[in-house]
């Protein structure tokens, strides 16, 4: 037989036959199927489980759902994760946690010294002592002290996170009676359902009363809707699974943990539907008094749910303190249970009597047929005890004090609506007197709240104002509900409460909580307020009370009924903070889903990818999630000799590379012409069919946003390209123009990028190659002149050849489809090799571009240039004032304002490359920047460091000398013209 | 997450989309001054309420669309419907 | 372990992009038997052709790929049609079937699409976004056939190897 000296010998929903071994702290101890670690650890009489944030004092479990503010751990191993509140981790075999903010132990915790400084660590104190240098000199000392848990490293073997969509009529939040009645209304209209619930297994607070319905025990009635609606392919149910955001236009945010597939270990739904039902009930608070954290204080519902759920009385001689009516179903409830025959072990379980602040006048039916005795109009003052619970001071109407022994204090403060899906949504909230506590206003989106969630606290009326909300809503959409027999709830007494934000005769010190994770104590409240941070928003953050974990489930109303009590108006009118999405801690894998590992990150490949990759090439991305070459590593030397044989290569023999990831587009109808024009800068009107034009397009604030060539295919048809980086901002570009500012024009445009693929064959040998290869095109120069394009076959395949040069050689980028890119690659390999061709990496085209000055987009271009800025003034067309970007560049420049310039630069470092980015200042000085270096490579044809840069004036600056400050080394460059090879362009017109 | 009524789709999920900004009104001619050029170009509406938008269905149909969007509810109508 | 799924990559397919004014549209496809949809976001599907109208103004033409020679003669892509123009994109795809009893469920976690019935027809053909990247996708009676840029088409695959198991 386990030791469980708490857990009675029968009752409960736990499988007292499948005991489960679980360690916690480095205990091992024994529970059962169907416990949490929560209510596992109580049934063991483990009540000191944890330390609080700040002052490190003893706590225990508090809550039994995801309102415990107390009771945080950490999970180890596989499946490790850090901050879960036990009252939410389900025991399963192997289960290992440990208590977070204690160290070594929560029995003897050495920071539980901060107690006794207690005084020193007021509202504010991080803000007020750790401001100055910085506060992330002191974050990770803090951290530590604070100890929250460490984040998880290990994977889960054979498991993986899932993202999925969902489309459906209605999603009900909540499994309690009126989630449950809600969905059974809309799946038997024929919609299609979710119902999304918090808990393993259906029910709400039914599983944790003795609630008849239909004159039977109420969970048969939850059994029977449940068949009903496992049977109805079109509902969808999700248990163990929380909704834990809501977002625009009706879509939720759930994270479900126990999906049945095997392979998935945690499921995010992103769920979407025409109507959402809000049933997602209400929460117990707390009440506020001296000492109100110690272990054996829980809330009296929380002690309802251990005794009907998990069959634990987590304590021997029981007092109840509350302001409102609904504590005492627990007291019925534990009479009931027949507690001596039940707690053998001990001498029973006592219930020592009821202290109710409330006036014996206002007590109602609810203390019907008690004979215990009832404190009508008493408060606690205090709560004594070293790690546990041990007396209460209680304090009558004149004030006399009285001392009562216990070891279990359950305490109900009232009950909160759980607004914060609704609010999330942006609903607005109200103020309701009777309930003291906020209740949905004015939705803003298609949703409905039904239950206690909507502030109805009595069950038969709720499942009546249920069926009526559902029947309306779903009306609006169509639906037609069938005749539907009422369930009828047993009667119960009326929900009635005084409002108590704190009692009455505690000190200066005292130590009374109203945000339990956090520490927040109500002499923090008053300090805050005192010091001028009176608005609830204000207070949150100067004491950061409702900031925890539990995002201040039990205590955000307390404190806000603290603020308006203090200042003297309605809580209605202090209001409440923002309710923020998640509602309770989401692990990141529910949202990333399968993004992880390779996927992470999208990529893209070319069909020589994979010979790339066979011939050793060093694979990056270099725009546009292309992976491609960076260089082909050489033997017996390093990354720089690589790139100055493949630089080699081209410049005195021929090089190729793989040019598909370039965008490239097929641009044609009665406007294309017209629409060309629009785009750039410069003119197109004179270019011939079948040659093509380098130009520059604009943003319309005058900002380069691409350049490329454009090649005429026939009168208003052109085939554009573009850099492989910009291709699809280009893309919008047009497709904007097009549709939106010139939508008369006949203008198509259809993106050809991965409809052709294309070898760049370049170097003095490039045309001696593609002749061996064969080819149907006359290759002569006069007869295929640079600029120009040609379809014929080439190596027997069709293909589309165009003469553009980027590396300043002569250059020919043989165009085929993709299905033939492989093919004609390796052609070109075997019929170049007795020519020494080269595979050329994205490292070698960059310095072969930087020696002829050749822009590149994300270097030279950054936003801030505009084609004077690079000495390209005359691709800015006279005629054309129209043209994209060209009025704002105008007006920018016609503020006469010195402008930073392209130039080249001559490092003085004996060949050592200098960083790119390196800001360039006047005289070297530690001042505001006067330009930059944008590229620095080694020169092949210089045997030199050469740079291009952004200098201020610069074309003025050439041949004098500038200062280039890589952090505190200076660096003296010589400004040049911008082209450091060929500066006639010969070569490549050659 | 919105769900957007692209004219050609129906409702999407908004990841589907990109946004472009405030509508503009329409490209001034070249003999505007270059304060109103200035002021059409940088100077978008930002209300509390409604405010039009321009959508690209760019993983769809390719569709660009005007819609008004409430800064405050995201409720989303068609640019011809009233604000109420 | 995994889904109920048969997810298979496809080898080449004949593709034409199609933009312009729809009766020139349908005049230039005429001679292959075909006429457009009537419904957007449809396909029409005929001797293994399917003729998809995915945008305003804009379809996409599947066939077989031993169709491509007979279609780029009678298509003429290269006829400059005042119209409408025509352009060869076979191989600027990709194509994927997933088939299988949960196909659904991978379409929902590839995709936001909303597949039922009454927005995604049996004939249903929409772009959407599949897996990060614009993709379509058709249904078909027995699951659904997804198209993508090719230079994705390594990722899709790995995305789908990685969802359809329990591999990371």
């Amino acid at each position: 037989m386990t030791h469980n000296p708490f857990r009675s010998e029968t009752g409960g929903r736990i499988d007292r036959n499948s005991p489960i071994e679980f360690e916690f702290n480095g205990r091992i101890y024994t529970g059962y199927q169907g416990d949490t670690l929560a209510s596992a650890l109580l049934a063991n009489g483990v009540f000191l489980t944890a330390r609080s944030f700040k002052y490190h004092r003893p706590r225990g479990v508090m809550g039994a759902g995801v309102e415990e503010p107390s009771c945080l751990v950490e999970l180890l191993g596989a499946d490790a994760g850090g901050n879960h509140a036990a009252t939410t981790v389900r025991l399963r075999p192997s289960l290992r946690a440990k208590s977070v903010n204690c160290w070594p132990s929560p029995n003897f915790d050495l920071m539980s010294i901060n107690q006794l400084f207690a005084r020193f660590l007021p509202a504010g104190f991080y803000y007020k002592t750790f401001m100055w240098p910085n506060w992330h000199l002191f974050e990770p000392s803090i951290r530590q002290a604070a100890g929250l848990a460490t984040a998880p490293n290990d994977q889960i073997p054979d498991q993986h996170f899932e993202t999925r969509y969902w489309y459906g009529d209605a999603l009900v939040v909540g499994g309690g009676p009126c989630g449950l009645l809600a969905a059974l209304i809309a799946s038997r209209s024929g919609a299609r359902v979710m119902i999304v619930d918090d808990q393993p297994h259906p029910g709400g607070y039914l599983r944790a009363s003795q609630t008849e319905i239909d004159s039977k025990p109420a969970m048969e009635w939850v059994a029977a809707v449940i068949a009903e609606l496992d049977a109805n392919p079109e509902v969808t149910r999700l248990q163990d699974a929380t909704a834990w955001g809501y977002r625009e236009s009706n879509l939720l945010m759930i994270t479900e943990r126990s999906p049945a597939e095997s392979h998935v270990f945690q499921r995010g739904w992103k769920a979407r539907a025409g109507q959402v039902i809000l049933a997602t009930g209400a929460i117990e608070r707390n009440l506020v008094f001296k000492n109100n954290d110690l272990p054996g204080i829980m809330l009296a519902s929380a002690v309802q749910t251990y005794l009907h759920e998990f069959g634990v009385i987590p304590g021997r001689r029981a007092m109840i303190f509350t302001n409102n009516s609904s504590a005492y179903a627990l007291v019925h409830d534990l009479l009931a249970h027949d507690l001596q025959a039940r707690n053998p072990q001990a001498a029973g379980t006592v219930i020592a009597g009821i202290i109710d602040s409330r006036p014996a006048d206002a007590i109602g039916a609810e203390k019907d047929g008690l004979e215990i005795p009832i404190y009508a109009a008493h408060q606690i003052t205090a709560a004594h005890g070293g790690k546990h619970l041990r007396t209460l001071s209680i304090r009558a109407e004149d004030g006399s004090i009285k001392l009562v022994d216990c070891d279990l204090l359950a305490v109900s403060g009232g009950w909160n609506p759980a607004v914060h899906l609704f609010s999330q949504a942006r609903g607005t909230l109200a103020y309701d007197d009777e309930l003291a506590s906020f209740v949905p206003d004015k939705p803003t989106q298609r949703l409905a709240c039904v239950g206690a969630a909507a502030g109805k606290m009595n069950l038969a009326s709720a499942l009546a104002d249920t069926v009526s909300t559902i029947t309306a809503s779903l009306g609006e959409d169509g639906f037609e509900i069938p005749a539907f027999t009422m369930p009828i709830s047993a009667a119960s007494p009326d929900y009635h409460l005084h409002p108590l934000w704190h009692v009455d005769g505690m000190k200066p010190g005292d130590k009374a909580f109203v945000d339990i994770q956090n520490d927040v104590t109500l002499d923090d409240i008053g300090l805050a307020m005192r010091e001028g941070f009176d608005t609830v928003e204000h207070v949150k953050r100067y004491t950061t009370a409702g900031m925890g974990i539990d995002q201040g489930k039990t205590g955000n109303v307390n404190v806000i009924g603290n603020i308006a009590e203090a200042s003297a108006k309605s809580p209605g009118d202090i209001g409440t903070t923002t309710f923020r999405s998640p509602f309770t801690p989401v692990d990141f894998g529910s949202i990333a889903g399968h993004r992880n590992g390779a996927t992470v990150l999208p990529f893209r490949h070319t069909p020589i990818t994979q010979w790339n990759r066979d011939h050793g090439a060093v694979m990056y991305e270099a725009g546009a999630r292309w992976q491609r070459p960076g260089y082909f590593p050489i033997e017996g030397g390093d990354m720089q000799d690589a790139i100055n044989t493949e630089a080699e290569a081209v410049r005195y023999g021929v090089g190729v590379y793989d040019g598909s990831p370039l965008g490239k587009f097929d641009i044609s109808g009665r406007d294309a012409a017209a629409f060309i024009d629009l785009l750039y800068t410069n003119d197109f009107g004179d270019l011939e069919i079948g040659m093509g034009r380098y130009g520059i397009m604009l943003t319309d604030d005058g900002m380069i946003l691409d350049d490329g060539v454009t090649f005429k295919l026939a009168e208003n048809h052109y085939l554009m390209s573009t850099s492989t980086g910009f291709a699809d901002l280009v893309y919008r570009h047009m497709d904007y123009l097009s549709q939106v500012e010139c939508s008369g024009w006949q203008v198509w445009i259809t993106p050809v990028t991965s409809q052709w693929c294309n070898a760049t064959i370049c170097g003095p040998k490039a045309r001696d190659v593609v002749a061996a290869l064969g080819t149907s095109i006359d290759m002569r120069n006069e007869a295929f002149p640079f600029m120009a394009m040609r379809d014929g076959i080439v190596a027997d395949m069709p293909a589309r050849v165009c003469r553009v040069s980027f590396t300043g050689e002569v250059s020919f980028e043989i165009n085929v489809w993709p299905r033939h890119a492989e093919a004609m690659w390796r052609r070109i390999m075997e019929i170049g090799a007795p020519f020494g061709i080269m595979p050329v990496g994205s490292e070698t085209s960059h310095v072969l571009r930087v020696e002829k000055g050749f822009l590149s987009l994300g270097h030279e271009v950054d936003a801030t240039a505009d084609p004077y800025d690079l000495g390209m003034g005359w691709i800015m067309s006279r005629t054309k004032m129209h043209a994209i970007g060209r009025r704002s560049v105008d007006i920018r420049r016609s503020s006469g304002k010195p402008r930073r310039e392209l130039v080249g630069l001559i490092p003085e470092t004996n060949g050592e490359l200098v960083p790119e980015g390196a800001p360039i200042t006047p005289n070297g000085e530690r001042v505001a920047s006067e330009g930059f270096v944008s590229a620095c490579v080694w020169s092949v044809v210089n045997k030199q460091a050469i740079a291009l840069g952004l200098l201020t004036n610069g074309r003025a600056r050439i041949g004098k000398t500038i200062i280039i400050r890589d952090r505190e080394r200076m660096i003296k460059a010589v400004v040049t013209k911008p082209c450091f090879h060929d500066p006639k362009g010969a070569r490549l017109r050659g | 997450m919105l769900s957007l009524p692209c004219p050609f789709c129906g409702q999407r999920d908004e990841t589907e989309f990109l946004n472009a900004g405030p509508a503009k009104s329409a490209r001034p001619n070249t003999d505007v001054t270059d304060s109103k050029w200035v002021e059409w170009l940088t100077v978008p509406a930002n209300p509390i309420g409604y405010v039009e938008e321009k959508w690209w269905h760019a993983r769809g149909c390719g569709k660009w669309f005007t819609i008004k969007r409430h800064t405050v509810t995201h409720e989303i109508k068609m640019p011809d419907e009233d604000d109420e | 372990m995994g889904y109920q799924a048969t997810i298979e990559k496809q080898g080449m397919w004949a593709i034409f992009d199609i933009k312009g004014d729809a009766s020139a549209a349908a005049k230039r496809i005429a001679p292959l038997g075909l006429s457009l949809p009537a419904g957007t976001n449809t396909a029409k599907a005929k001797g293994g052709q399917h003729l998809c109208w995915i945008g305003e103004d804009h379809w996409l033409l599947l066939a077989p790929a031993e169709m491509e020679n007979e279609l780029l003669e009678r298509l003429d892509p290269h006829h400059s049609s005042i119209d409408c123009r025509i352009v060869h994109v076979s191989d600027a795809y990709t194509l994927f079937t997933v088939t299988g009893q949960q196909a659904d469920d991978i379409l929902a976690i590839a995709s936001p699409l909303d597949t039922r019935r009454k927005n995604f027809p049996n004939d249903g053909a929409a772009y959407t976004e599949f897996f990060g990247i614009r993709g379509l996708v058709l249904r078909r009676p027995d699951g659904y056939l997804a198209a993508v840029e090719r230079s994705y088409a390594d990722m899709i695959s790995a995305y789908f190897d990685k969802i359809s198991t329990g591999s990371r």
